[in-house]
Order: structure tokens, then C-alpha cells, then sequence
């Protein structure tokens, strides 16, 4: 019996290594490996709290991300391969999302789906980089920038069950949405 | 990081604390487990295991058992599975029956995951009484090059289980703690090597520790 299973692990071994995906990945860097522009305009931040940058490899992009958290919530902001800022996002709650732009999200996510859960909600700030820095200083709502709200939805389809990414305007109205490919855990539920 | 901290401890603890006259034994245990994904949230998962004794007071490689195992899982919830299924034990001497019902709740966090499964289990055979056993087991699953696992990556699994047992009007409780380090060799594959300790018959005079050499691969099929 030994035997037999080295033999199918073999098996499993090689049949595995000819599989071709597509992915997205992201590997964790030292800040002295990210642009200093980047790393500049995180520290001007003074966000005081310990920082992890992320170096993520899509099908046509490279990109920088910092990581951190302050005053409880939990911010990433993005830069492109060369260190240009991108956006800031900023995990919230549903109910921090002004009333009248919720109601415009959920009507149209109850249009699309008969039940769903929201998971997780980010609110997405993009465009000018001084203008976003001193609306962030000044703990002042940012005029001049485009602000998105980013938000996970699981819902269950066809008898499955679905992890979605939508992207709302800031007056609610949909923008985009993609399908979440979940990875497997089968090492950690059997 | 805080089950890490925890499987850690209950490691020392149970370690410390066995009698230095208890037994100790040290063993291969590799297994193979596929799981093969079904239409509307349904999958299939075999899981074969074997143990091999290398030392139990002496240096001595010994086979043990052969696990054969199938269940059947439903995802009722995005991230709850419902599962039961049957396994066979080959021992040299016997062959034993067990059924299996678990549910498995999992969480991915900023940079972890953490999955919580609590099943029971019954096992019947010729020369045993039948054991009845209900167990829990935390386990996290820890990227270490990025905020998630991707393909061509290392992890650190690290898991703490507690089984109480049942059998013949008596009550064992057996403690497992397992650290393995992995490796994902694509989206749908892993391999993790490691240690898995477990202790029991803490309450009688002779408590047993046995440390097995992991060796585990998973296949996904069907994604």
C-alpha cells in the first residue's frame, strides 16, 4: 500500500506541472524595492503606523501597493510600476455610505440579484495626488477627485455560490463588475 | 497570528506537561487527498493516509494503517460546508468502518486564512468496541510572499485539534497539533510538509505522545 500511494503521488506530481492558468500575483516587498515617489508620498501621510508593500504582477500592469492600517481602518493606496500615485482606498462600513447614494446601490443590486450579503465595502479615491493628500490631512471630505465605492457581493446562482466585485459611482450609479475566482482551501477544511 | 500563538502553546503545554514515563512514538504519515468539484456547490474528497512507525522505544519501521476515506460536501453558506462520508482503516489484523459528519467554517483575513471544522465521527470493528468521537480543529493557512496565496509560493499551515472520545463507557481526550510548511505548485495544487504531534490519555497513568512526519499533497479537480 506504501507503494502504491508514492505511485499515485507521482502521478498527481507530473499531471499537475503540465496545467496552464492564467493568475494574478502579488508578493510582498521591502520599501527600499518600491519608487521613492511612492514611498514619499505614503510617509507625507504621517500615518504613523507600520506599512507593508505589496509588488502585484496582473496580465498587462505592474504596480505598487502600501498596506497599512490608521485609526482602526484599514487603507491601501496604489501606484503604478514607476511609483505614479493611483488611487487611496479605504475600508468602510455600508452605513458610511451616504443614505441617498445606499439607496441607489441597493436598488440596483436587488435588481440583479433576489438575495445577496455584502462582504466588504471600500470607498475609492482617484485622481489628483496633492489634492487627495491635503483633503486626507485636513480629515476634510475631498472635492475635486473622483470618488468610487468598491463593494464584495456574495450571492448564490444556479445553485452556487458567488463572491462578485462592483464599482459604484459616488452617486451610486454602476460603473463595472467582475467575478472574484475563489482559491482552493481544501487543505484547511479537510 | 493568534492561532498560531495558540496552537503554539497548546504544542508546549501538552509537551511540558506529558509524564516523562508516558510512551513517545515517531512515524511517516503521508496522504493524498483529492477533491473533485461537483455542479451546484457539491464536491466529492477522497483522502488516502498511511502510517508507518519508525521509533516507539525503539528504532523499528513498522506499517500501521492505511486510511481510506470519501465524503461528500455541500456548501449551504458562501463560507460554510456541510459534509459527511464514510472511511475505511486496513490495519494488518483489521479492518474497521468509521462515518464522518463535519462542518467546516472558513474566513480569509487580511493576510490569513482560518478555517473552524467540528465533526463527529463512529467507528466499528470486529475486534473493537465501537468509538464515538466529537471533535474541533482551528487551522490557518498563512501566506509568506504576499497578502495571498498564489501559485509558486510557500505558506505556513498550522493547525490545533481536540478529539474526545468515547468508548466502552470510557472518556479519552486526545490533543493534535500540526505545523507544516507548503508549497502551492499551481492554482489547484499544494504540498505541505511537516509535523504532527498528538497526545492522549492524559487521565490515565500512561499518556501517549506520538509525532508523525507529514507529508500531504492536494488536488483540486474540476475548478
Amino acid at each position: 500500500m506504501p507503494k502504491t500511494l508514492l505511485f499515485l503521488l507521482l502521478i498527481m506530481l507530473s499531471l499537475s506541472s503540465h496545467a496552464q492558468f492564467k493568475y494574478e500575483r502579488e508578493v510582498r516587498v521591502r520599501e527600499r524595492d518600491v519608487p521613492a515617489s511612492a514611498v514619499d508620498f505614503v510617509r507625507s501621510m504621517q500615518l504613523n503606523s507600520s506599512v507593508r508593500w505589496y509588488k502585484e504582477y496582473s496580465e498587462n500592469r505592474i504596480s505598487f501597493e502600501a498596506k497599512t492600517r490608521y485609526r482602526g481602518e484599514r487603507f491601501s493606496i496604489e501606484f503604478s510600476e514607476q511609483g505614479v500615485f493611483e488611487d487611496l482606498e479605504i475600508e468602510i462600513s455600508p452605513e458610511d455610505i451616504p443614505i441617498e447614494v445606499f439607496s441607489h446601490i441597493t436598488a440596483f443590486l436587488q435588481s440583479e440579484f433576489e438575495r445577496y450579503t455584502i462582504e466588504k465595502v471600500q470607498i475609492q479615491y482617484s485622481g489628483d495626488a496633492e489634492l487627495i493628500l491635503a483633503g486626507f490631512r485636513q480629515r476634510e471630505s475631498m472635492q475635486g477627485v473622483a470618488v468610487h465605492y468598491e463593494m464584495v457581493i456574495s450571492t448564490r446562482l444556479d445553485g452556487s455560490f458567488h463572491l462578485f466585485e462592483y464599482l459604484f459611482s459616488e452617486t451610486g450609479a454602476f460603473v463595472r463588475k467582475a467575478m472574484i475566482v475563489e482559491k482552493s482551501i481544501d487543505n484547511i477544511i479537510y | 497570528m493568534k492561532s498560531l500563538c495558540l496552537a503554539l502553546l497548546s504544542l508546549f503545554w501538552v509537551a511540558y506537561g506529558a509524564d516523562a514515563q508516558g510512551s513517545h512514538q515517531l512515524g511517516l504519515m503521508p496522504s493524498l487527498n483529492v477533491n473533485l468539484k461537483l455542479p451546484r456547490d457539491w464536491s466529492l474528497n477522497f483522502k488516502a493516509e498511511s502510517r508507518q512507525s519508525l521509533y516507539q522505544g525503539d528504532f523499528d519501521f513498522d506499517y500501521l494503517l492505511t486510511d481510506l476515506s470519501l465524503v461528500a460536501s455541500t456548501r449551504i453558506r458562501i463560507n460554510t460546508t456541510l459534509g459527511g462520508g464514510y472511511l475505511t482503516r486496513i490495519t494488518p489484523d483489521d479492518i474497521r468502518h468509521r462515518a464522518i459528519q463535519q462542518i467546516s467554517f472558513s474566513r480569509r483575513y487580511e493576510f490569513f486564512r482560518l478555517a473552524h471544522r467540528v465533526s463527529a465521527d463512529q467507528t466499528f470493528g470486529k475486534l473493537r468496541s465501537p468509538e464515538f468521537r466529537f471533535r474541533y480543529r482551528i487551522t490557518s493557512e498563512i501566506p509568506l510572499e504576499g497578502r495571498t496565496l498564489d501559485p509558486k509560493e510557500f505558506f505556513l499551515k498550522i493547525s490545533n485539534e481536540y478529539l474526545n472520545a468515547f468508548q466502552s463507557g470510557e472518556y479519552d481526550l486526545e490533543i493534535r497539533t500540526a505545523a507544516y510548511l507548503g508549497y502551492a505548485l499551481n492554482s489547484s495544487s499544494k504540498l505541505e510538509m511537516g509535523i504532527d504531534y498528538r497526545a492522549d490519555s492524559f487521565l490515565s497513568d500512561s499518556p501517549r505522545n506520538r509525532y508523525w512526519l507529514g507529508l500531504n499533497f492536494f488536488q483540486s479537480l474540476g475548478e
